[in-house]
């Protein structure tokens, strides 16, 4: 059991932040919890244990300014709180987005060159 | 900006202390009802699901943990939470944190006040801009460096020629007896050549500069004044400028007035201040002044020392043959920043006495971190719980450093205190000729250095006890009993180090102040040839058009010599020009025969009575008398010296030698005088003052005061005050500057010297006390750990001589290891003091034979003390602690 554990991955923080960023764009303002499942549905398995290393990660969102949040409460009456975009935010999410594709198409492309092609 | 806004955030959160630990608490929980209801929807049972959902959310504490550290500045918090446990701690044992600071803080601050020093003599830039750009004329010469005077043609060649300088200047000194209305005073002034101020980077505060033309053919008669002589002789009156004063009875108009702390370019050849400057021309075709002039300059921007100094190969070719006779073959003109030359004289002991300095705060550091090396021991228990409840290794040494650093921040503060009582007397004790004394504070370099060297003895001390702490096997401290032999005799080792190297380093002081001590010994016993005691000198500076001729200048001592001689409680009285014994006086070549002697003779001129009065003992002949007047044939009384120079294996009496054009005999021959203790002795010529070339006269008044010299049966100051008076009653225009004691002129002669040396020996015995506690401090800890061993051989039959035999042999031990290591270094490191020395070797074995007894008696004393508790160790009380 724990050696199952053991083999998940963590996320790094840097892309949970991107992750939290474009949940909160898509669905709106969302409690930790909403976000957590919204993760873990998406990327499958990967983000199903320490899920509470979220609630750092959006602290440090929060404070760098690109999201705010406050108590409301939940679609079944629980006390949440609640997250939501900036400016700043969607800002930062776009740079992000655009860092992301590139390194992902540069590394991709790696990935595709055989031997021969450099030869 | 994000990074801006977080940060911010940080120590926004930091600041006003606010912790979102509820906020994130009730967030975690309701994370968790939500999971565990979802989960029970989708049909687990409740137990099983409450399980899943904490896996799911992962550890509460390390969680928060982050959450924290994002919150606020972690590093901080935990220095604060550090600092507060440390000075909990510290506290707690008050005893061992007022010992740790005290002696930290005589380490310290001792420090603090030579760095000062150090560096206001030595390292402070001077209050010019781009001090680095200026520099001074320096002859180098297989036998070294120095700064070389040059003559007024030999200075306009060079400022001709000088290439490599923006601006070269000279300047020279002369006395003048500065005459404001009806009042006479004795100023010390510089005639300087025109871009004297450029070189400085200083302009007028007042009025204006010299002109060049004002600097040229004989010079114009104008002058600019210092801020202090303006303010004082002028009342700041702001219309000076353009009024006429009067220097050596001739007028000159004022032209400027310099800005205040001008006083760093004075040369150390005439400690104080400059009070006016005067274009060099008037003074250029002088003999003597015209003679010595000193060569400043400014490089031009962007040439490099290096540069500039090669450049001057070429001028050293071109001076040679414009000037043939000047240069030996082996000597070529240089440059030297003017900083350097400032300092060049005490630079090297001022860095030597850093150096022992340095050593006795080693010596500090290296008890303390025996002290808390002790405490390490004695805390380890502490160490381990906290070790064994989570506490990383990082965590704990950094609890351990903050403990020291805060120790030696505590000692800093104190230093400083101890730092600025320290300093005021080593100002009162620092001699008059202490270059740039002016310069010495202690200010915001001299508060950094300390903090610096607070942090770094507290990482120093702290360091090792610090891992010791970290270290050590937790489960070994925890069952203590078990392991505290080994534990202990690890410990035991390293701190007997400390104490070897402590006591190698304080052998080392101990030497070098042994050696200076010695020396003193023999500069203080070497006989002066005159007799000091009951002897006051009297500074006079006769000038202006009245005493323009040897007639009026002896008229006036005849007249002064016979007015004191009347006074009760004088036994005699009589005056002498160009340099009172054990001070700098002028020096003179003379010939045999037509025939130059290669040797320079300080050629004095005196009153009758001048040998009695100063109590020179006559060997041959006779001495000089009234009757040898200006109507008389020349005659001259020499030294022994100058006798065994002259004329070498003859009867000097009545032997003749030319100077100043003049034909002299030699009438009588006196003991050797000497005008410095420490050096060869000098050959000495008196001449009759009404017989001496008024050229002559007047050369020497240039530099050196004439003194009129008073032999009293009374306390000599006690009498000055009356045979001022009648100087004064004579004409009241002569100046009168210092009146001092022979015994305070031979005590000046050395002031250095003992200022070198009270300042070794303080180290050095701070050093010893320092070194003493720390034998005691490991032998008593011995002692502690060994009381079980003492307690089973004394049941064995130990007598009481054998325990503190025991003892003792630890303590004799340690301090044979560190004198075996000390004495090396000591022998590498006295040479430094070499050209200090005076009849001593840097090897002297007394020296060190002495201090390797001394620091042995010391060790063994220190010893004693915990020996003799050894001794009193009950068998039975030993072995049951067991």
């Amino acid at each position: 059991m724990l050696d199952h554990i053991k083999q998940k991955k963590d996320v790094p923080q840097g892309t949970l932040a991107l992750m939290v960023l474009k949940t909160l764009d898509v669905l709106g303002p969302l409690h930790g919890y909403a976000v957590a499942r919204r993760i873990e549905q998406i990327s499958g398995d990967l983000f199903s244990v320490n899920q509470g290393t979220l609630y750092p990660v959006l602290l440090r969102l929060e404070q760098e300014g690109a999201i705010t949040s406050d108590w409301a409460t939940s679609e079944n009456n629980r006390r949440a709180r609640f997250y939501r975009l900036t400016r700043v935010g969607h800002k930062l999410l776009e740079t992000e987005k655009r860092d992301w594709e590139q390194t992902s198409a540069i590394i991709a492309r790696f990935f595709e060159v055989k031997a021969e092609d450099l030869a | 900006m994000r990074s801006v806004n977080r940060w911010f955030a940080r120590i926004r959160n930091f600041m006003t202390g606010r912790r979102g630990d509820e906020r994130l608490r009730e967030e975690m929980e309701q994370h968790l009802a939500m999971q565990t209801e979802e989960s029970i929807h989708a049909g687990m049972p409740p137990d099983e699901a409450k399980r899943q959902a904490r896996l799911k959310l992962g550890g509460v504490e390390t969680i928060r943990e982050q959450f924290h550290a994002e919150e606020g500045l972690p590093f901080l918090e935990t220095l604060l939470q550090d600092l507060r446990f440390a000075f909990r701690v510290l506290r707690k044992s008050p005893g061992f944190a007022v010992t740790v600071v005290i002696t930290l803080a005589l380490g310290i601050g001792a420090n603090t006040a030579i760095f000062s020093i150090v560096y206001g003599v030595v390292f402070r830039p001077l209050p010019y801009p781009h001090p680095q750009r200026i520099i001074e004329l320096t002859e180098s010469s297989p036998r070294g460096s120095d700064e070389k005077d040059v003559t007024y043609q030999e200075l306009q060649f060079l400022q001709e020629h000088g290439s490599p300088f923006q601006f070269l200047t000279g300047y020279t000194v002369q006395g003048y007896n500065l005459s404001v209305g009806n009042k006479t005073e004795r100023v010390k002034g510089q005639p300087v050549s025109t871009d004297y101020f450029h070189v400085l980077g200083t302009q007028p505060l007042l009025g204006r500069d010299f002109l060049a033309e004002e600097d040229t053919g004989d010079g114009a008669h104008v002058a600019i004044l210092s801020y202090g002589t303006w303010q004082t002789q002028m009342g700041g009156d702001r219309e000076t400028i353009g009024r006429t004063i009067t220097l050596d009875g001739e007028p000159f108009t004022v032209i400027g007035v310099m800005p205040p702390g001008l006083e760093g370019s004075v040369d150390p050849i005439l400690p104080g201040d400059t009070d006016v400057w005067t274009p060099l021309a008037l003074v250029g075709q002088t003999a003597g002044s015209g003679q010595n002039i000193e060569v400043l300059g400014r490089l031009r921007p962007g040439l490099a020392l290096a540069q500039a100094q090669a450049q001057m190969r070429s001028i050293t070719t071109a001076f040679r043959k414009a000037f043939p006779q000047e240069l030996d073959p082996t000597t070529t003109l240089s440059i030297q920043p003017y900083q350097t030359m400032l300092s060049s004289d005490v630079r090297m002991i001022l860095l030597v006495l850093f150096g022992a300095v340095g050593l006795v705060l080693l010596i500090a550091c290296a008890n303390v971190a025996n002290l808390l090396l002790g405490r390490a021991t004695a805390r380890g228990r502490e160490f381990a719980v906290r070790a064994a409840l989570g506490a990383s290794r990082t965590r704990l040494v950094r609890q351990v450093l903050t403990e020291s650093v805060l120790l030696s921040i505590m000692a800093a503060l104190l230093a400083l205190l101890l730092a600025r009582i320290g300093m005021q007397s080593l100002l009162a004790l620092s001699p008059s000729d202490l270059p740039r004394a002016n310069d010495i504070h202690l200010d915001a370099w001299a508060f950094a250095f300390t903090l610096a060297v607070a942090v770094i003895t507290g990482i120093l001390f702290g360091l090792v006890p610090a891992f010791r702490a970290s270290f050590g096997e937790i489960y070994e401290k925890l069952g203590e009993a078990a392991a505290r032999m080994s534990s202990g005799r690890k410990h035991g080792r390293f701190r007997a180090a400390l104490v070897v190297s402590e006591v190698a380093m304080c052998l080392i002081l101990l030497t070098g102040a042994a050696l200076l001590i010695e020396t003193f010994w023999h500069v203080l016993n070497t006989d002066p040839g005159f007799n000091p005691s009951h002897v006051v000198s009297i500074e006079v500076y006769l000038s202006g058009s009245r005493y323009n001729s040897t007639a009026a200048v002896s008229r006036y001592y005849e007249e002064a010599v016979q007015r004191v001689e009347r006074l009760p409680g004088i036994q005699s009285a009589s005056a002498i020009t160009a340099g009172l014994p054990l001070r700098r006086g002028a020096n003179f070549g003379l010939s045999v025969a037509g025939k130059q002697i290669p040797r320079t003779f300080g050629i004095r001129m005196v009153m009758s009575d001048y040998f009695r009065t100063m109590g020179v003992p006559l060997v041959l002949g006779r001495p000089l008398t009234a009757a040898d007047d200006e109507k008389s044939p020349s005659v001259s009384v020499i030294s022994q010296e100058a006798a065994r120079l002259l004329f070498p294996g003859q009867n000097p009496i009545g032997q003749r030698f030319q100077f100043a054009q003049l034909d002299w005999q030699v009438v009588g021959v006196v003991g050797d005088v000497k005008s410095y203790l420490d050096k060869p002795t000098e050959a000495g010529v008196y001449i009759q003052l009404a017989q001496t070339p008024y050229p002559v006269l007047n050369l020497v008044s240039i530099w050196f005061p004439e003194y009129i010299v008073v032999r009293t049966s009374a306390d000599p100051l006690a009498l000055s005050q009356t045979v001022e008076q009648q100087l004064q009653a004579i004409d009241p225009s002569v100046g009168i500057g210092h009146v001092r004691t022979m015994e305070q002129v031979r005590s000046a002669a050395v002031a250095m010297r003992r200022f070198n040396m009270t300042l070794l020996s303080i180290f050095a015995a701070l050093a010893l006390v320092l070194a003493a506690i720390g034998i005691y401090g490991v032998i008593a800890y011995s002692v502690t750990q060994r009381t079980h061993e003492i307690g089973v051989r004394m049941a064995l039959g130990a007598k009481h001589g054998d325990v503190l035999w025991l003892v003792l042999r630890q303590g004799m031990v340690l301090t044979g290891f560190g004198v075996g290591l000390g004495i090396p270094g000591a022998l590498a490191l006295t040479r430094l003091l070499e050209s200090y020395l005076y009849r001593v070797q840097p090897t002297d074995p007394i020296a060190f034979s002495s201090t390797a007894l001394l620091l042995g008696a010391v060790a063994m004393l220190a010893s004693y003390i915990p020996a003799r508790r050894a001794t009193k160790v009950d068998p039975l009380i030993a072995l049951r602690r067991e």
